[in-house]
């Protein structure tokens, strides 16, 4: 059985139905329209974007469905997510973004950890060039933010 | 416009990324902007970090705030004990700590710091009853005074512990949480093990039925005769205390159980209890008879056969997501906010009739459905010895006692942003989101901590200001003794 999607740019994408519904949103969708052929509209995901999401989720079809509140955040991610989330910055929070939106928690928690591990053990001044951020701080301000958190300068 | 780092929402930066770092990595990221210096103060990001990096007890209190402070300052903390000492139970060195008040009351009628802890980095501390256990950052439990013994005599095999002294646990096991009944502690580790002993020499390591393997447990809590344990799918399971360790005697006739270090186990549980390999603990391999489980499914089903349950009907879908155990019962906080009362000191009665060991605390429980998980509650409960406490984010903590009807109508605590109520036998302390502790109840032998004052007791809390200048983060009360740990303010 298949679905077919419907991308923001209108691109229309047919896929089995047990991949499209790794995604919640779609899920539920599904539940309450029930069987029929009309396309599902996804208005905030372009066709690149899905086209992805797809992609990942075809892989992951077999994974089992895990629901763990665990303390412990592992930041690990596997071979082929590493290899998967190697794109530019610009798509990669798209496909969190779409995945937010989708409800396709797994792979939220990939995106989220790939940008994590991003951030990192970097400094301040290495992750205002990594993710291009404007320092929209004055001085006083850092200088009392930097006081706040001396603490950890001597740990 | 592009996807940037900073244009992405609020709830998938603070829930998603910014929840995976660690807090060097937080604080580099609050020096870039003004945007994210605010989002890294979020209490939620450093509550995760506490509970992480320093293994404090998630049970331990219903904090709402003061989190990043906490993990600032958790490196120093500072334990302080008063109230009975007549047995030394305090843990100093000292021995003549106090003012005799009758031949078997001595009196340390203010707080004391017990500074041969200052550099363990202790985290929680809970009171038995004639002892104290504290758990430090990496996870080892400290215990002093009197553990499976009574005060005024010397009761058969009960060793006093003169001062802090590490329990015996295997190198590796890392303690996340410590419960104090009466005479016997019961642990949790982060590997999911659990732990119960009465003696710091020899602990016991639980080994529950096959039938509870793919089910963790995520809590655990002491009663008096029996130790509660919570499964992840909401499942209580009480379970029998550890037996007596005593000091081994050579001259002892009877056939012995397993020995190590010079203290032994009374027999019992025999072909199910076994010393380890190592010789450091005992395996107790319990079996489906020798304890029992309650679980809303049950109760719900047992409603229908009992002729006046003390309960409303359990909410749909409904489990058990954390528990606090006094003498005799265990309450249970529900995902739907529901406050339960399970008697679980006779397993037999608790096994035929789970309805007829049930009560609702009706007005204790949410007004309307709710919505709580261990990770993030909205209600939260605690007890001791006869008193409960359940909390909520905005109204005043609500106290009660374990012997009180389904229907009796709470106590509000007149004491606002109250985190965590600890309960003595007579005297009662509460500590709140801002570091302020306040004590109220009997005097017990200066466990109030307001000096030689107040001998007829205190009717209502009354701040501590011996504190003034420090922050109170958390409680231990119990039996005629108090403690709390401190961090700098």
């Amino acid at each position: 059985m298949s679905v077919r999607l419907l991308s923001s740019d209108s691109e229309d994408f047919t896929v089995a139905k047990e991949v499209a519904e790794r995604s919640m949103l779609i899920k539920n969708m599904l539940e309450d329209v029930g069987d029929n052929d009309n396309p599902i509209p996804l208005p905030n995901v372009t066709a690149k974007i899905l086209r992805k999401v797809i992609e990942w989720c075809e892989h992951h079809l077999g994974d089992p469905v895990t629901n763990d509140e665990n303390e412990r955040r592992n930041t690990e991610i596997d071979e082929w997510d590493q290899k998967f989330m190697e794109v530019d910055q610009e798509t990669l929070f798209d496909i969190i973004l779409a995945a937010n939106y989708l409800d396709i928690k797994p792979l939220l928690d990939v995106g989220c950890k790939t940008v994590a591990n991003m951030i990192k053990g970097k400094t301040a001044e290495e992750i205002r060039k990594i993710f291009n951020i404007v320092n929209d701080l004055t001085p006083e301000e850092e200088a009392q933010i930097r006081k706040e958190n001396e603490w950890a300068e001597d740990r | 416009m592009a996807t940037t780092l900073d244009t992405l929402p609020v709830d998938v930066l603070l829930d998603n990324i910014l929840g995976y770092l660690d807090a060097e990595s937080l604080i580099q990221l609050s020096y870039t902007n003004r945007m994210f210096s605010s989002l890294c103060q979020d209490e939620y990001l450093w509550r995760h970090l506490v509970l992480e990096d320093y293994s404090l007890p998630r049970d331990a209190s219903f904090r709402q705030m003061g989190w990043k402070s906490l993990y600032s300052k958790l490196d120093h903390s500072k334990v302080y004990v008063w109230g009975e000492n007549s047995d030394g139970r305090l843990g100093f060195e000292a021995p003549n700590l106090g003012r005799r008040r009758f031949f078997n009351s001595v009196s340390v009628s203010t707080p004391h710091q017990l500074s041969t802890l200052n550099s363990k980095k202790i985290v929680d501390i809970n009171a038995g009853g004639w002892s104290f256990h504290a758990l430090d950052k990496g996870g080892q439990v400290w215990a002093w005074g009197k553990i499976g013994g009574q005060q005024m005599w010397s009761t058969f095999g009960s060793e006093k512990l003169r001062e802090p002294t590490r329990v015996a646990l295997p190198a590796a096991t890392r303690v996340i949480s410590v419960s104090c009944g009466r005479g016997h502690a019961v642990a949790l580790a982060r590997d999911g093990t659990v732990w119960q002993w009465n003696n710091v020499r020899l602990a016991e390591k639980v080994h529950l039925p096959q039938a509870y393997a793919s089910d963790p447990i995520v809590q655990v809590s002491a009663n008096w005769g029996a130790s509660s344990l919570l499964t992840k799918s909401g499942l209580l399971l009480v379970i029998p205390l550890p037996d007596r360790v005593v000091p081994n005697r050579a001259d002892e006739d009877e056939e012995q159980g397993p020995t190590s270090g010079g203290v032994r186990y009374l027999k019992s549980f025999p072909g199910q209890r076994s010393l380890s390999q190592d010789n450091t603990y005992t395996d107790l391999h319990l079996q489906e008879s020798d304890m029992s489980m309650v679980s809303l499914d049950r109760i719900e089903h047992d409603r229908l056969l009992v002729s006046t349950a003390n309960y409303n009907p359990v909410a749909k879908e409904d489990v058990l997501i954390q528990i606090a155990g006094t003498e005799h019962c265990t309450l249970a906080l529900s995902r739907a906010g529901r406050v339960y009362r399970f008697t679980v000191q006779d397993f037999e009665a608790l096994r035929a009739s789970p309805a007829n060991s049930t009560i609702e605390y009706i007005h204790y429980s949410a007004k309307e459905q709710e919505t709580n998980v261990r990770a993030a509650p909205n209600r939260f409960i605690t007890a001791n010895f006869h008193q409960f406490a359940v909390y909520t984010r905005d109204g005043p903590a609500l106290v009660g006692n374990d012997t009180d009807p389904f229907d009796q109508r709470p106590d509000n605590l007149p004491v606002p942003d109250v985190c965590k109520v600890s309960f003595g036998d007579y005297h009662c302390g509460a500590l709140t989101n801002d570091g302020k502790l306040f004590t109220w109840g009997g005097f017990s032998a200066g466990a109030l901590g307001h000096g030689e004052l107040y001998e007829d007791g205190l009717a209502t809390p009354m701040l501590l200001d011996f504190f003034n200048d420090q922050y109170v983060f958390a409680i231990g009360f119990g039996g005629w003794h108090s403690a709390v740990l401190t961090i700098p303010k």
